[in-house]
């Protein structure tokens, strides 16, 4: 039933304006797959009887069990607009026929991290939105993260017939639930969006970038539509009558003339514009066809000019009602309409979205090729994720073209995230063996794409982890990393059963890695194989996934822990010394917290090594108030790929000290992954190394004397510092029937929680909490919540910040035990050393 | 703070350092020829018809040495001298110190890991540890009912292994072998190679079943011996009793976890391009094939190597080489199986080397650290041919997260293409002569990636002076170099 061809396709390939790059992003049972489904419908890949309920979209066997997106998947579809639609698309187009790349994207925030490798492929994003649950978390989370990508929102509320089926909500009442809807989005755009390039991106449904319908029932409206409707009817002009269509506009049926005013000077009551003109028809075909008033129905369907079949006449109750609404107002013409019309072309998107993408500078040939769009400039495509073939074990790197020409058999350089300009590291020079459109469950060859398309390409995911530029041009830089919103802070040990599976085990865990641009793997000096993701459900299905697809071996898997942090809570009381193997150096250090402020802006790569000394040095001195001098002398940034630890030379007159200096960020180096209280990683902490005594002798203060020294003082200086844990902790929201709330809180109360907000949804019982819960707290959340609110919470956590413990390690207590715990989970000897082991007397 | 940058230096530390003396040493003679089985001793000697007997004691024996080379002395016609403070391990006879003295007894005291000497012969005297056999019998026949087990024990044990055996064997045990030690009553002579080693330096009857099938009673402490035996040998089980606190123990959970330790360290010595081979044995037979093996195998996975020889190994000699991404060591079983945690750089054995670079052989839970099975292994290795793997091909490095290229030297097939491309990238960014110092040296390559460089390139400020070539120098053992020899 595909009603287009590859050939028709690869002919749009090359009309760039007429081709939209778009994401359907929302919270988590908004109703995106369903919705999409419709769409393809009418794209004709699947028969139309069956989209609303395929989710042809959801290509896992167990997303269609679950009934949850796991994985974004993509979709090339074809369609052509009237000449009347044309006229609205404001800029110049090639031709009526468009080509739409969808992305369907997750809702759970546990997969956010697919939405974000979505987004970037993409310049325009539908945004679902539930009518009665209305803007919720993740819905905020997926808007920030599209305008930060700089994405143009459009947005559908959905379920509308839920609202008029279940809630038996009145008119003027769901038109005030849009109206907060709208609302609530715009105050969230308002927020978020980057100032100036993109201009106005709030939505107004009376320009068209809001539609209404269900997803379910695969229909739906813009206002464009009923405008067009009535003003042929009515023989008025199209963009006037739209403007009545929304907001404080009356329609008054004995003057025929529209007011501001809900009501005449005689006191007669005037419907609003929207009430009457949109919903008033959809009420009352409802209305007919729910109350097994068929004629009534028919009557109406042929004013419409809706044909019906005669199998269709047999139907009665909800499959008519679904039948005559598709027909009256189908949800992909709407949704068409509104994509086309108003989604930007990828010429347009790419003038304003080049700066965020691109790391070079904006004036070189890389930065015009993607700034114009460019079939002829320089080839650069960045590859978002992975995506598994039925190949076991090879991928297809999806990405999107912003300049050039993708061809099959092309020389490509692959340049990785750690690439610099003018390095080697991270650099492949291979040939693309294949380019493929990515269609839903299926694949289709194609010869090459030019700029503005998304693509999948066949060999060359050996070179890339998750994600990577490609390029022809040997000066171009990377295209920017993508910052995900969530972290992968729980994490299990996964074993094998047999120990000689496990060369099947690591090449599952490779595979993985591969395959989800969030999850983390890796192989513990302990021996274990630690698989972290962003929450539970996450972790589930990527272990799900390694067992049966990945690995194929049998596992074991242990409880879930969380990974903490060591940190100090004050300065070292006094210089810590360490001497050297032959004790002929020594090394004078403290350590202080670096500040949770500092920290964050190491760790989102704001302050940086790379960065300028002196620009650096100003903001350290002005902002934290560091000494001047101090500011010039940061040694490291460790660890190297996630600073979050410096380390100062704060020595004054000492003689070799630049000969030193690589010996000590290597011990530095070596010391920060491991802490001394639990192995675990360091974070916000600074280092000075406040003195040094080395031997006249080169060969007495070689590496082999200054590593180790360094390590032992960094953590003698720690010991010093009152060292404690960071544990991660999560935001969480939980929306439930007021009656429920009691549950949550004691819930919350239970496992350490606390509550930061709590609100009310205008016009509903329904409760939105958020608080902070720890994520050590978090496992079985979900179970537990369930059980207390006889099913009615429905939480979702993203993963927050990172907070310090109370107490220190040192001393009996809460964190004391934690250590142990770490300790003895990790097959360490269950007590940690003392000072003295790192601490050497003068 | 203000004091001189020698600090210490005068030799206080040496002195002061804790000499690991025996806890139990012996106080008379009497004592002496029965612990250190003089008689024993003596008698070999005359009937070998030896002269030049050389006695070799761990550190913490060496305090009773003199009293032993006294006793000894007295009773045979020959040369006795004590050779100390080995340079490997003390568990290796170390051939050459004898050597260099013409001996042609070595008589080796304490604990050892039964390597095989390539030249001199050599008498093991393990001495004697009390054991309580009726507990040993006790509680083995009490958790190993019903199995096959094969006894083995640490070498001061090995005089009660077959007591213990026939005190079992009579019980409800299925099967009981027992692991004897050639080596243990005679002369061992190096051209009398024994047939069959199943483990280093011991060996068994012909077992009925798999070894799979087998359970180990160990007697002894913990030891290099018990963890060799156990991540070599497969058994079902692996029991240990130690006499000191008379408790029976299951060891093969630590197994796994000791394993999964090693994993990660040839996991780590995947993503190395530049090896240090450090030599820790020069006992052991066959040292020499597995080191050329070894480079062999390096050259062809184009990696870089260096070889060391630093004498026992220390955190601060290997740091010495922070260019070193891993350390292999070859050394004999026992001290091969190097505890790397407190190491800058991971220190592997010659058989991880392999497993981390071949690209056909894979970890399958099994582990050899003998020579003889090693060096065979390296040489299916060297037969397999790998030409057809991509070379450039990067692997995922389950360590940091990301991809690894491997950087590759010594290959002559790609190197002039390679060239080319490198020095299209290069000469964007440098404009001296760094491209020709650079080009395939590992070592030039660290050090420009170092902010301290030394106190500048000769070339730098003298460009009239010409580079020196190196040149031989002396060769041989540093009493007397190769062309003395000719003079005397």
């Amino acid at each position: 039933m595909v009603n287009f061809t590859v050939d028709q396709i690869r002919g749009l390939m090359d009309k760039v304006t007429n081709i939209r790059n778009m994401s359907v992003i929302a919270h988590v049972d908004h109703g995106k797959s369903t919705l999409s489904d419709s769409l393809v419908a009418k794209a004709g890949i699947i028969s139309s009887a069956r989209a609303g309920d395929s989710r042809f979209m959801d290509t896992r066997a167990d997303e269609q069990e679950r009934g949850i997106t796991i994985k974004s998947t993509a979709i090339s579809m074809y369609f052509e607009l009237d000449a009347d639609q044309m006229e609205d698309i404001p800029d110049k187009s090639a031709g009526n026929g468009f080509l739409i790349n969808l992305i369907d994207s997750p809702g759970h925030v546990d997969f956010s991290s697919e939405v974000t490798a979505a987004l970037r492929v993409t310049d325009g994003a539908l945004v679902v939105v539930d009518t009665i649950s209305g803007v919720s978390v993740q819905t905020e989370t997926v808007l920030r993260q599209a305008l930060t990508e700089m994405i143009k929102p459009v947005v559908m509320i959905n379920k509308v017939d839920r609202a008029m089926l279940e809630r038996q909500l009145p008119k003027e009442e769901l038109y005030q639930n849009f109206r907060r809807v709208v609302e609530d989005v715009n105050v969230n755009i308002a927020t978020f969006q980057a100032e100036g390039i993109m201009g106005d991106l709030q939505v107004y449904p009376d320009k068209g970038t809001v539609a209404f319908g269900s997803g379910l029932h695969a229909w739906g409206f813009t206002l464009r539509q009923f405008a067009v409707r009535y003003a042929k009817k009515f023989g008025t002009d199209r963009q006037k009558l739209m403007k009545h269509l929304w907001g404080d506009s009356f329609f008054n049926p004995k003057t025929k003339k529209w007011s501001s005013k809900s009501s005449d000077k005689t006191g007669n009551y005037n419907d609003r514009g929207f009430n009457m003109f949109a919903l008033e028809p959809i009420y009352r075909i409802f209305d007919a066809t729910m109350n097994e008033r068929k004629d009534e129905a028919f009557a109406m369907a042929d004013k419409l000019e809706i044909k019906i079949t005669s199998e269709e006449r047999e139907l009665n109750g909800k499959p008519l009602l679904k039948v005559l609404m598709r027909k009256f107002l189908p949800a992909a013409e709407a949704l068409m309409e509104m994509i086309c019309i108003h989604l930007p072309s990828p010429k347009i998107a790419q003038k304003y979205r080049v700066g965020g993408l691109y790391e070079g500078p904006l004036d070189d040939v890389c930065a015009q090729g993607i700034a114009n769009c460019d079939p002829k400039g320089p080839l650069m495509l960045y590859v978002s994720k992975m995506v598994p073939t039925s190949d076991k074990g090879r991928f297809y790197a999806f990405g999107r073209v912003f300049s050039g020409t993708a061809a099959s058999g092309m020389k490509v350089r692959i340049q990785g995230p750690n690439y610099r300009p003018g390095k080697k590291d991270d650099l492949f020079l291979k040939n693309i063996q294949r380019t493929v459109l990515m269609m839903g469950r299926t694949i289709e060859s194609i010869e090459d794409c030019p700029a503005g398309n998304i693509i999948g390409l066949v060999g060359i995911d050996q070179y890339l982890v998750k994600s990577g530029t490609l390029t022809t041009d040997e000066t171009a830089h990377n295209m920017r990393v993508m910052k995900f919103s969530v972290s992968p802070v729980v994490q299990v040990a996964v074993e094998v059963k047999n120990q000689q599976d496990l060369p099947k085990l690591i090449e599952g865990l490779k595979r993985l890695s591969k395959s989800d641009p969030c999850v983390l793997v890796q192989h513990l000096p302990s021996g274990e194989h630690i698989v972290a993701g962003a929450g539970e459900l996450h972790l589930e299905i990527c272990l799900k996934d390694l067992e049966e697809d990945h690995a194929q071996v049998p596992i074991t898997v242990s409880d879930p822990v969380v990974g903490y942090r060591e940190t100090v809570t004050a300065e070292s009381y006094d210089n810590a010394l360490s001497k050297s193997p032959n004790k002929h150096n020594r090394i004078f250090m403290k350590a202080a917290p670096l500040g949770e402020e500092l920290t964050k802006l190491l760790e989102e790569g704001k302050i940086t090594a790379r960065q300028d000394e002196k620009a650096r040095g100003r903001q350290l001195v002005e902002e934290f108030n560091w000494d001047p001098n101090d500011s010039r002398k940061i040694w490291a940034f460790e660890p190297e790929n996630e600073p979050a630890n410096l380390m100062i030379d704060s020595t004054k007159g000492v003689q070799y000290m630049n000969e030193i200096k690589d010996h000590c960020i290597s011990g530095l180096r070596w010391a920060v992954s491991t802490g001394p209280c639990a192995e675990e990683p360091l974070r916000g902490i600074r280092f000075n190394i406040n003195d040094v005594s080395l031997h006249a002798d080169s060969i007495h203060r070689g590496a082999g004397q200054i590593m180790p020294a360094c390590r032992r003082v960094v953590y003698a200086s720690i010991l010093m510092a009152q060292p404690t844990l960071q544990e991660p902790i999560y935001l969480v929201e939980v929306q439930c029937p007021e009656a429920a709330m009691g549950g949550v809180y004691s819930v919350l109360n239970r496992r350490r929680g606390e509550v930061i907000d709590e609100e009310q949804r205008p016009g509903t019982t329904q409760m939105t909490i958020k608080g902070y819960l720890p994520v050590n707290e978090s496992f079985g959340f979900v179970t537990a919540l369930r059980a207390e609110t006889s099913g009615q919470a429905f939480p979702q956590s993203v993963f927050d910040h990172w907070s310090i413990m109370n107490g220190t390690a040192l001393e009996p207590g809460k964190v004391a035990d934690l250590v142990k715990e770490v300790r003895i989970r990790k097959g360490l000897q269950p007590e940690m050393h003392g000072l003295e082991h790192y601490y050497d007397k003068l | 703070m203000q004091a001189p940058a020698a600090i210490d230096s005068d030799g206080r530390e040496v002195i002061e350092r804790d000499a690991i003396a025996s806890e139990r040493q012996v106080r008379t003679a009497e004592e002496a020829v029965e612990v250190y089985e003089i008689e024993r001793t003596a008698r070999a000697i005359t009937d070998g018809g030896y002269c030049m007997i050389a006695l070799q004691f761990p550190d913490e024996l060496l305090a009773d040495s003199t009293l032993v080379a006294e006793q000894l002395q007295a009773r045979v016609n020959a040369q006795i001298f004590v050779l100390a403070d080995t340079s490997y391990g003390s568990c290796c006879v170390d051939e050459v110190a004898a050597q260099h003295y013409h001996a042609d007894l070595v008589v080796h005291y304490g604990r050892t890991c039964l390597s095989l000497t390539s030249q001199l012969p050599v008498l093991y005297v393990f001495g004697h540890e009390h054991v309580d056999i009726d507990d040993v019998a006790k509680q083995a026949e009490r958790e190993l009912e019903g199995k096959r087990v094969v006894v083995v024990g640490d070498v001061p044990y090995t005089h009660v292994l077959d007591k213990v055996a026939q005190r079992i064997q009579s019980g409800r045990l299925a099967e009981v072998v027992v692991a004897r030690i050639p080596a243990q009553d005679q002369v061992y002579i190096p051209t009398q190679q024994t047939s069959s080693n199943i483990i280093p330096g011991r060996s068994w009857k012909e077992l009925t079943a798999p070894v799979r099938e087998y359970s180990m009673l160990y007697i002894g402490e913990e030891s290099p011996t018990l963890t060799n035996l156990l991540v070599t040998m497969r058994f079902q089980t692996a029991y240990s009793y130690q006499p000191s606190t008379q408790k029976l123990r299951v060891e093969s959970s630590k197994v796994n976890r000791h394993l999964g330790q090693r994993y990660h360290m040839v996991q780590r010595v995947k993503d190395a391009n530049i090896i240090g081979i450090v030599a820790g044995t020069l006992a052991a037979t066959k040292y020499r094939q597995v080191l050329e093996s070894l480079k062999q195998l390096m050259r062809r996975h184009g990696r870089k190597f260096y070889v060391f020889v630093v004498g026992k190994l220390n955190v601060a000699k290997l740091a010495n080489f922070p260019e070193i991404e891993a350390y292999v060591l070859v050394a004999c079983p026992e001290t091969s199986l190097v505890d790397s945690k407190e190491f800058f750089q991971p220190v592997v054995t010659p058989y991880e080397l392999l497993l981390s670079l071949s690209h056909s052989r894979e970890w399958s839970g099994e582990y050899m650290t003998d020579f003889h099975e090693l060096l065979q292994a390296l040489d299916e290795e060297s037969l397999a041919g790998d030409d057809e793997i991509d070379e450039d091909e990067p692997h995922f490095s389950l360590i940091t997260g990301t991809l690894k290229k491997t950087q590759r030297y010594y290959n002559h097939k790609q190197r002039d293409e390679d060239i080319a491309s490198v020095t299209g990238d290069m000469t964007v960014r440098c404009k001296n002569t760094e491209i020709a110092q650079y080009m395939g040296s590992a070592g030039a390559e660290y050090l420009l990636s170092r902010s301290f460089q030394g106190l500048g390139h000769d070339n730098e400020n003298h460009h009239d002076i010409e580079p020196m070539l190196a040149e031989d120098g002396l060769s041989g053992i540093a009493s007397k170099y190769s062309h003395e020899q000719s003079n005397s």
